[in-house]
């Protein structure tokens, strides 16, 4: 496309645009790491995912920062405006992204202390996996503008919920097996709500860059998982946000 | 990771919007708003300057009761399609106006309507304020003197009241109304001479860029009165600003070397254009 007529406005534009896809590289880290260091026991990396929170915090006030000074001064419109403000939207998702990754390694080092739990923390890993992986294509799809993979990481929602399910059911037989896994089982049903909260963050990403691209709101029928009738659904179960 | 800086502009599978080749190609119209009913009808609208093409086959509905901004780069067009509807290119000679421009389906250049007449039922105001070296009083009561709009003094007073009153010019000038019109600020100017057009009790009030002249205070409350206009005049305002068109419009045109490029609500025009052109012109991105 065309530059402005007014370089430093486009300057600002791709900067902040940059600058977007610079914090959702710590944040898809941050997600990769705090998995990795439950799964690993490795304390260390525990506690470098929580120090490194602060900067993603940092970055995200940047950001604020950055598009109402380039919305006051420049009063972007159309395409520009929408720019503007999903720089502004994504920056919360991450910064938000990056709390639940913090707090999943905050209860790592928790677990650390404990008995490891092989079969469980397996689980949450490869939830976590799955996640990661959902947070980098929508990424992806963010620094290429390309919408068609936004929409893909949109329709696949489902497997997060699927594998937040499964772990739910996995970790209630243990705790009733064995009540004294009942306080580590419980970090881990936290974690993997924060995971799948994760998980539709990185959905509301793309509905972002949907609109940043087209200027249409997404409008699209999510497809939902046939659940087992036993199993806590989204509609059922009060801890998972619709 | 692939690396788009440059996002792909406004159309759907991210793409660009589509650049329809530039002859011949029909203006992107979409979807109409709670607008009124069409005034003005152009249809195949062209202009000529001593044979030179400056307006090519414009074909565009103008609501009533509804602020319709034309808008686009210097030379687009917008001020001589302005100047069709009420036939100030009859005054330029060697111009040509071709196509049809009916109002309430009348055909206004059929040779039955009489410009004079057609001008005061479609009333321009122009960039620079243009006041009769006469007092504010006269400035007002000239129109319908000299259309028979008032037979007495007292029914001249009632009206030049009350278009000081709907141009919102009143309360400043009640007790000087015999002074000069030009002793007025640039502002109060323009106010005045809305009121003068007012007073003839037009249909259509026709601007051409009426606060460019202005400071930000005076063009707030020209933006202001157009609102409050709208409410019993079809209004077509050409502005170089595209904030005014945004802030004032319910209904945009965007117009490029002589054509209609895209017209719209303006709110669709001004976050989700259809067209390429004018894309670039409201992003600020014409070279």
């Amino acid at each position: 496309m065309n530059q402005h007529t007014v370089k430093a406005y486009g300057d600002e534009l791709n900067q902040l645009t940059a600058e977007v896809a610079r914090m959702g590289g710590l944040a898809e880290a941050q997600v990769a790491d705090a998995v990795d260091s439950v799964a690993r026991r490795d304390i260390a990396l525990a506690r470098a995912v929580v120090d490194r929170d602060a900067k993603l915090d940092a970055m995200h006030r940047d950001i604020e920062r950055k598009a109402i000074r380039l919305i006051a001064l420049r009063q972007p419109v159309a395409s520009d405006l929408r720019r503007a403000l999903a720089s502004m939207k994504l920056a919360v998702d991450l910064e938000r992204t990056g709390d639940l990754a913090k707090n999943i390694a905050k209860r790592g080092l928790i677990l650390a202390e404990g008995d490891p739990m092989p079969p469980l923390t397996r689980s949450i890993e490869r939830m976590g996996k799955l996640v990661s992986m959902r947070l980098r294509d929508v990424l992806d799809a963010y620094a290429a503008a390309e919408v068609d993979g936004a929409i893909a990481v949109w329709n696949t929602d489902d497997e997060v919920d699927e594998h937040y399910n499964a772990l739910f059911r996995e970790l209630l037989t243990y705790m009733m097996g064995d009540p004294r896994t009942i306080t580590a089982g419980t970090h881990l049903l936290f974690m993997a709500k924060n995971l799948e909260r994760i998980g539709d963050h990185a959905t509301n990403i793309a509905e972002t860059i949907y609109y940043e691209i087209t200027g249409q709101e997404f409008t699209g029928e999510r497809p939902r998982w046939n659940p087992d009738p036993l199993a806590p659904t989204a509609d059922t179960d009060p801890t998972t946000t619709a | 990771m692939k690396f788009n800086l440059f996002r792909a502009p406004d159309g759907v599978e991210g793409g660009a919007p589509a650049e329809t080749p530039l002859m011949a190609a029909p203006p992107v119209v979409h979807s109409s708003g709670p607008v009124g009913p069409t005034k003005i009808a152009a249809r195949d609208v062209s202009v000529f300057y001593s044979g030179k093409q400056a307006l090519h086959d414009v074909s565009l509905d103008i609501p009533d009761k509804t602020v319709t901004a034309l808008i686009g780069p210097s030379g687009c067009g917008k001020s001589t399609f302005l100047r069709t509807m009420n036939r100030m290119n009859d005054t330029i000679p060697g111009c040509k106006v071709t196509g049809r421009i009916e109002m309430d389906g009348e055909d206004i250049n059929a040779k039955s309507v009489d410009p004079v007449l057609l001008r005061a039922r479609v009333g321009m105001v122009f960039q620079k304020p243009n006041p009769f070296p006469k007092t504010i009083y006269e400035n007002v009561a000239y129109g319908p003197r000299i259309h028979g709009l008032a037979t007495s003094r007292a029914e001249l007073d009632v009206v030049v009241e009350a278009s000081l009153k709907r141009a919102g010019l009143w309360e400043e000038v009640a007790d000087r109304l015999h002074s000069p019109g030009t002793g007025l600020s640039g502002g109060q100017q323009q106010r005045l001479v809305i009121a003068r057009a007012i007073a003839v009790e037009p249909e259509v009030i026709l601007m051409d860029e009426p606060c460019s002249a202005l400071d930000p205070i005076a063009t707030a409350k020209i933006e202001e009165l157009i609102d409050e206009l709208r409410e019993r005049y079809c209004i077509v305002i050409v502005t170089h600003s595209m904030a005014q068109a945004a802030r004032v419009s319910q209904r945009t045109a965007f117009f490029h070397m002589g054509r209609l490029i895209e017209t719209g609500d303006t709110e669709d025009i001004f976050t989700n254009p259809r067209e390429r052109r004018t894309l670039d012109y409201i992003t600020g991105r014409f070279g």
